[in-house]
């Protein structure tokens, strides 16, 4: 994929939006957003931009809400114009037919209002067919403003519900009297529910403040010299929820949410242990909080959202657990679209889009591998990528908290959405452009530390040797004495990799044994675990199992392949190396030689060596 | 790195993007009229990503009394973990 600088730079923007940024953080990404607009620069082409007119007004200040708006605004692919109510000044804003506000011709109407603007307290101690009043009363005022709206310019209305102040001057008797405060503003949001019109959308306000919880929402010091309502801490969340809701007003809501299977939807990689073996169901506190998941991303099936699978995994692998595991949540007819393959994640989102008829900017992946999501957000910045939590048990939560999947009304498609995709359904198999890996593997900055087997990493070494099924050349099973004997056998080179990139230590995920005999440098294991495929280790391996070979003043290194049930991904490992096919013996097993002539040279890889000691000869 | 120093670097830091001015100095007598676009909304943003940068808070007080470098670098030195 080739994408001018400047649309990558663009991207690039994008992958670093989120929803936990601070303030700073986003005036940061709004003034670099700012910059690149001045220089009309376009975004990619793949984001269809969709310009708007934002009015914010309300009881208080919302001048510094318009920065993060933009930023998150600009992540769904929506670019605002901005007109900003005067403090407090709403009613005159809303009300007269020559206000700026209208002359402004907005598409969109914030309406943010606190719990200073309800003017109809109830007296202390009024009876209950008064306290109803007030609430009505107050409500119909609001109502009369919506309807203004709608007859003088036709936008749609995001009103705000009232933020519950955390004094409780009657204490918890506020909780029970129905003039209570308290109870008075719950009434008062469920007015608000009961009577907005169609053209009016609420933003739960009450809940956001729920959620990052009232001490951290209301802060004085912001009040009383702002005069904005809510700290910045709170103007951040409120603006990614706005931001959300005004993107689904737009038609740009997320439809499609793409999973991915090991350590996302069960513990454990299903290649390597199989389906006995994965972490799933009860009994396992982990197992418990993937089925949570899993049923949670079911309910959002429920209602409309497309599950699709992408999965480094091969088909029939990856399909395992939906047939055979009893506590499955998810099943097979859950998902529109399917993909396990060993081909890059940007490649086959692509194809998921295709397959479902969806915009790659319709989807949301969830992948617990920072190098895939990594790589997603290079690509594909409009696709939305969650920073997972490295514990499964908050993965539930961090995907509610983004928002996605706003809706405006329920539809009767919403519900039977799925079934849709699964009509009429043969896996389109389709060549799509591939992406340009290498770019994606320099900018991981890798690094390989390789050592012989020594006491400190044997345990790794023989869980690696017993657990590895898939990226295995010989799966030849090794008991902890068997691999301590390897250590200062002079005839055996013995190899053990860490890899590391910029997200993090990969660990001890790689072992080869060789042996030399004679002139033959024998390699008789060779595994790697799965989590690191596709980096180009094994190429960096080969470089330093070339050159040991040489240096031993060997002529010819021997390959040997044993195909076994799940294997299949290495079988055409020593052909890529150029080794060259000398027959099968009876166990199955083909055996392949590459004899050290002047032609063999080392392969490009984008790893750098890490500060270790050079491997022994 | 002196605390001072330091203070100063990460100060300049934050005053050179808050009036998006990379090559912005500051020094203890600047205040709103000598720094161009210190306004009341400025104002607000830079205590903002003053206290996020140095982990403080500064009080109702503070925030509407605090208007030259100087008074601001004060209470950093005083409050700031270094």
């Amino acid at each position: 994929m080739r994408e001018s600088e400047l649309g990558r730079s663009w991207g690039d923007l994008l992958g670093q939006i989120h929803p936990n940024l601070t303030y700073r953080e986003l005036l940061s990404l709004s003034r670099q957003l700012k910059q690149l607009n001045s220089k009309e620069i376009t975004e990619p082409e793949r984001v269809a931009v969709v310009k708007t007119k934002i009015a914010l007004v309300g009881n208080n200040t919302l001048s510094f809400a318009c920065a993060p708006l933009e930023v998150f605004l600009a992540k769904q692919g929506i670019k605002a114009e901005w007109f900003v109510g005067e403090y407090n000044n709403y009613q005159q804003e809303l009300l007269s037919d020559d206000s700026p506000l209208y002359a402004f011709e907005p598409q969109v109407v914030i309406l943010a209002l606190d719990h200073r603007a309800v003017h109809f307290m109830p007296e202390i101690g009024a009876v209950a067919s008064s306290v109803s009043d007030a609430a009505e009363r107050q409500v119909r005022e609001w109502d009369y403003l919506w309807s203004k709206v709608k007859t003088r310019c036709g936008a749609s209305v995001i009103q705000l519900n009232i933020t519950l102040p955390h004094e409780q001057i009657f204490g918890h008797y506020e909780a029970k009297a129905a003039w209570g405060p308290t109870n008075f503003l719950r009434r008062i949001n469920q007015l608000i529910a009961e009577r907005a019109p169609s053209h009016v959308y609420i933003c739960d306000t009450e809940q956001l403040s729920n959620r990052i919880g009232k001490r951290n929402w209301f802060h004085e010091p912001t009040w009383y010299t702002t005069r904005q309502a809510f700290g910045f801490e709170a103007l951040v969340t409120l603006t990614y929820s706005l931001a959300a809701i005004v993107g689904t007003i737009l038609g740009k809501s997320r439809k499609c949410l793409v999973l991915d299977l090991d350590n996302t939807l069960w513990g454990d990689v299903i290649g390597d242990v199989g389906v006995e073996g994965i972490k799933l169901g009860q009994g396992d506190p982990l197992g418990e909080a993937f089925i949570d998941f899993q049923t949670y991303c079911r309910r959002l099936k429920e209602r409309g959202v497309v599950l699709a699978v992408c999965s480094k995994n091969n088909y029939e692998t990856a399909c395992t657990p939906f047939k055979e595991h009893p506590e499955m949540v998810l099943k097979l007819n859950d998902f529109g679209a399917f993909i396990a393959n060993w081909e890059d994640k940007a490649t086959n989102l692509k194809r998921i889009a295709l397959e479902l008829n969806l915009g790659t900017d319709s989807i949301v992946f969830v992948d617990d591998n920072p190098a895939e999501r990594a790589l997603v957000k290079k690509y594909l910045p409009e696709v939305a990528v969650p920073e997972m939590p490295s514990d499964p048990a908050l993965y539930r939560r961090v995907l509610d908290e983004h928002h996605y999947f706003e809706i405006l009304t329920l539809s009767q498609e919403d519900l039977t959405r799925t079934s849709y995709y699964l009509v009429d359904k043969k896996r389109k198999q389709q060549e799509l452009a591939t992406n340009d890996i290498s770019d994606f593997l320099k900018s991981l900055e890798q690094e390989c530390e390789v050592g012989p087997f020594d006491e400190i990493n044997l345990q790794r070494i023989v869980q690696l040797i017993n657990k590895t099924n898939q990226w295995n050349l010989t799966t030849q099973r090794l008991t902890e004495g068997e691999v301590r004997g390897f250590i200062n056998n002079p005839s055996y080179h013995t190899y053990w990799v860490r890899h590391r990139d910029k997200f993090g230590d990969s660990g001890l995920i790689s072992v080869v044994i060789a042996e030399k005999k004679g002139s033959e440098f024998d390699i008789q294991t060779w595994l790697m675990s799965c989590r690191v495929i596709n980096r180009g280790i094994e190429d960096y391996l080969f470089n330093r199992l070339l050159e040991d070979a040489r240096r031993l003043e060997t002529t010819l290194i021997v390959g040997t392949y044993k195909p076994t049930k799940k294997n299949v991904l290495v079988s055409g490992l020593y052909e890529k190396f150029g080794f060259k096919y000398q027959g099968v013996d009876d166990d199955g097993a083909s055996k392949w030689l590459l004899p050290l002539t002047e032609n063999v040279t080392s392969r490009s890889c984008f790893i750098r060596e890490a500060g270790s000691d050079r491997h022994k000869a | 790195m002196s605390k001072e120093i330091e203070c100063h670097e990460r100060l300049t830091k934050v005053f050179r993007e808050n009036f998006d001015n990379p090559t912005l100095e500051i020094e203890d007598e600047h205040n709103a009229d000598s720094i161009p676009g210190w306004d009341s909304l400025a104002h607000v943003t830079l205590i903002v990503s003053i206290e996020e940068e140095f982990g403080v808070s500064f009080s109702t007080a503070e925030i509407a009394s605090l208007n030259c470098v100087g008074d601001i670098r004060k209470i950093i030195i005083e409050r700031a973990e270094f």
